[in-house]
């Protein structure tokens, strides 16, 4: 579809986020989460609450690993 | 007299069609919402799947409408990690707040009133029955719908009286082992939403007619 330069639909790249994000891949869950955003306008919201809360976590596991 | 009778049936029958009366979308059409919630969905059947398999149903004739659909699942995780793992007392949340916390301008409540297969014999018919509730991030009810959809599978060959029978026992049968609901489901939402009189009014997003 990115190929095809169609427009993926709404949610496609938010749910592919949050597979990564319960599969424990932080930072490709941020990118698809960061792709959602800028495909869809409505979304942005959420989906900078959701980026910020992985910052948070990461922040937070980097802190305990010191 | 003939005349007389045939004018008789055609009022009959013309008298049966029901037409649907066209509700008063004005409420719709005021929130003009871009963004539709759809929080998971209470279940009043006996069956614990029916929830996720009618959640996964619901974004694509939304969608297609022309709204942004919040990605499901995640909405369904989201809520979990906040605590709310029963989609009843997700339903008891007022739409202001949930709509608040996903930023949305619509929050859609689904129940599911029936999803199930009665075995009668010869025939098994599958039911599916659904209640659809929008309400705006003011709180105000801007749309709701209930739909009932029936399948019964249809046994249409003609040979040996004995062998329709058998065949219709095994076909009624099968259709009790193995209901298959989701093309029921999925018709029930493109009516709600596409076909129907009553159906929402197109989104921000929906096709522009070609000229």
């Amino acid at each position: 579809m990115e190929a095809g330069r169609q427009k993926v639909a709404p949610g496609l790249y938010a749910e592919l986020g949050t597979l990564y994000l319960q599969a424990g891949e932080s930072a490709k869950a941020k990118s698809y989460y960061t792709k959602e955003r800028d495909a869809w306008p409505e979304s942005r919201g959420l989906m900078t609450a959701m980026i910020e809360n992985i910052d948070r976590l990461d922040q937070t596991k980097t802190e305990a690993a010191q | 007299m003939r005349v007389f009778f045939l004018a008789l049936l055609v009022s009959l029958l013309t008298g049966c069609v029901v037409q649907p009366t066209k509700r008063d979308q004005s409420a719709f059409l005021a929130t003009a919402p871009r963004s539709i919630l759809v929080v998971p969905i209470v279940n009043k059947s006996l069956d614990v799947d029916a929830p996720n398999y009618v959640l996964t149903t619901l974004p694509v004739p939304i969608t297609d409408k022309g709204y942004y659909v919040f990605p499901v699942n995640t909405t369904k995780y989201i809520l979990e990690q906040e605590g709310y793992y029963e989609s009843e007392k997700v339903h008891e949340q007022p739409a202001s707040v949930l709509a608040k916390l996903f930023d949305a301008d619509a929050v859609l409540y689904v129940t599911i009133h029936r999803w199930d297969a009665q075995y009668a014999l010869i025939t098994t018919t599958v039911t599916v029955e659904f209640e659809y509730k929008m309400v705006g991030r003011d709180g105000t009810e801007i749309w709701q719908e209930r739909k009932k959809m029936q399948y019964q599978p249809q046994n249409n060959n003609s040979g040996h009286p004995l062998a329709v029978l058998i065949g219709a026992l095994i076909n009624a049968a099968m259709t009790r082992v193995a209901p298959n609901y989701m093309p029921l489901a999925k018709m029930a939402n493109q009516q709600v939403f596409v076909l129907d009189v009553n159906s929402i009014p197109d989104g921000p997003y929906a096709a522009k007619p070609v000229k």
